[in-house]
């Protein structure tokens, strides 16, 4: 299912009873099965973005496609709903927005809302979680009492529950320490490749962006000023500083080592490849 | 849904009414609504309502907005409408009362738009101060009322962002039917709470950090002076309640 924003322009009107533009003319496409990242400075208007996605905001002007859905400024909410079902978003810590008692009774919610049959709702649920890498134990758990990493698989797995195409991730490891962070990468490399899905993430992390994404957008004062590979785009380190972007510590590595000596060592996602490669040049 | 929500939302502006001095404000809004809710014909009521036209005018602010937030409470007013209409109440009577209610939401409105929480917070705590004479926690009390209306832009930031999650799970608060909003508000009560009271520890922990303190009288912190235009809303406000008072209104 491809993803194409055509000319989308999007004010808003209530900060303040003062209207604030946030994207201007924005144009892009989000290859199908691929991960791309969203990047650039606070306020740059990346959240608005995905949340034109889900239809949870619409656009002031230009339309975007989602597969056969149409989302512009006339849409209709009615309309919409089955986009739900296509495009699953996990917000900022979610784990906050955590509404039930068990973890059962919170992955079910969404699909007891539209009166699934209860034997299609018990399945899905235990696959949601074993997709997160969750054993069905947790199912009588209390949400609130899980760790940090856990409560936001267990958020993770009531969006993914309704089996959507694409999936927006908006800041997805913020507040997880190193390790869960790990964990979490591992998971989102395993939907893309085992179950095929349109991922789209917003970071300001761009050393986690790096190893997993494969396009990179940079958004900067309501545009788009970058797109495309992320070799490409992540390779500009100048011009990401420009934007108030830090570029991945890996890459900027590389480049500087490439300036200052006039060795080329190369791009890579990790550290280890680096180190690897540092090692093979100095033997 | 909760954009429909206009109190507790301050509108930036440099207009006569945003700088008219809050003390004053508050004190011309109470002769305002005694005035108004003591008022028995109509012809008074067009008059105030004139009054009020020209302060809304002067305070720079979309006429829309103020529309809207009448428009929020027809429900309120078609409700009591209604239940003095069953209580066979006249009808001349009915609509009197409907323009009163009316007249008091637009000028509360105005004011709420037109003044920041902290010129509130100072406000009350002046105009309360000679009760700390009977030893009553008057800073205390202010600061209560301007952290409980401050906070209610917080929970209704706090009830968008679940309604949001919600959404994304397919559970629409706008397209649902009544039974379907009765259920959703069953859901996001709980979250709201538990959020509300660790914010509310959060702001507590910040007003300690920053050594604020309920003991300290700090009305010091802000100056307010009293400028020709806060006299002459002071003399308007005065004036119309000897008007009302020497028509024999009351």
């Amino acid at each position: 299912m491809e993803i194409k924003f055509n000319d989308v322009s999007f004010t808003y009107n209530k900060v303040n009873y003062q209207k604030k533009e946030v994207l201007k003319n924005i144009n892009v496409s989000f290859p199908e099965s691929k991960i791309t990242g969203i990047i650039g400075k606070s306020g740059s208007g990346k959240t608005t973005m995905v949340e034109l996605l889900d239809a949870l905001l619409l656009p002031s002007q230009g339309t975007i496609q989602i597969g056969k859905f149409v989302i512009q400024k006339q849409s209709q909410l009615k309309q919409l709903n089955d986009l739900h079902f296509q495009v699953g978003f996990l917000f900022q810590f979610p784990e906050e927005q955590i509404f039930n008692t068990t973890v059962k009774e919170e992955l079910e919610m969404g699909l007891k809302f539209y009166h699934y049959k209860t034997d299609q709702i018990e399945k899905r649920s235990v696959d949601a979680l074993k997709m997160v890498g969750l054993d069905t134990s947790y199912l009588s758990k209390n949400p609130f009492c899980l760790s940090q990493g856990e409560k936001r698989k267990v958020a993770l797995a009531s969006v993914l529950i309704l089996n959507p195409q694409i999936l927006i991730l908006d800041e997805p490891t913020i507040g997880l320490d190193a390790e869960s962070k790990q964990s979490f990468i591992r998971l989102i490399r395993l939907l893309k490749n085992r179950f095929q899905k349109t991922i789209i993430i917003v970071s300001h992390d761009t050393d986690f962006l790096l190893p997993i994404v494969d396009y990179v957008v940079v958004l900067h004062d309501k545009q788009i000023v970058m797109s495309g590979d992320k070799y490409t785009v992540f390779k500009q380190v100048d011009q990401l500083k420009k934007y108030g972007i830090k570029p991945p510590k890996v890459i900027e590595f590389s480049d500087r080592v490439l300036r200052k000596k006039g060795i080329k060592i190369g791009y890579r996602d990790e550290i280890n490849d680096l180190i690897k490669d540092i090692y093979r040049y100095v033997r | 849904m909760l954009d429909k929500i206009s109190i507790s939302r301050y509108y930036y502006g440099n207009s006569l009414i945003h700088q008219w001095n809050p003390i004053s404000k508050l004190i011309c809004s109470l002769c305002f609504i005694i005035c108004t809710c003591l008022i028995q014909q109509m012809s008074v009521i067009i008059l105030l309502m004139i009054v009020l036209l020209l302060l809304l005018f002067s305070s720079n602010i979309p006429f829309s907005y103020y529309g809207k937030a009448v428009w929020n409470f027809r429900y309120f007013l078609l409700f009591f409408f209604l239940f003095n209409y069953v209580c066979q109440m006249p009808i001349e009577q009915n609509i009197l009362l409907l323009c009163k209610l009316i007249l008091i939401g637009l000028y509360s409105t105005m004011i709420l738009f037109t003044t920041p929480i902290g010129e509130f917070t100072l406000a009350i705590s002046v105009l309360l101060y000679p009760l700390t004479w009977i030893h009553i926690p008057v800073n205390l009390i202010s600061r209560m009322i301007s952290l409980s209306i401050s906070f209610l832009s917080t929970l209704m930031q706090q009830a968008n962002n679940i309604l949001k999650t919600l959404a994304v799970r397919g559970i629409h608060y706008d397209s649902g039917s009544v039974k379907q909003k009765l259920y959703i508000w069953r859901i996001i009560l709980l979250p709201i709470f538990i959020g509300a009271f660790r914010h509310a520890d959060d702001i507590a922990y910040t007003m300690e950090i920053r050594c604020y303190s309920l003991e300290v009288n700090n009305q010091g912190m802000c100056k307010i002076s009293l400028r020709f235009f806060d006299l002459l809303q002071l003399a308007l406000h005065v004036l119309i309640i000897v008007l009302v008072w020497k028509e024999g209104m009351l």
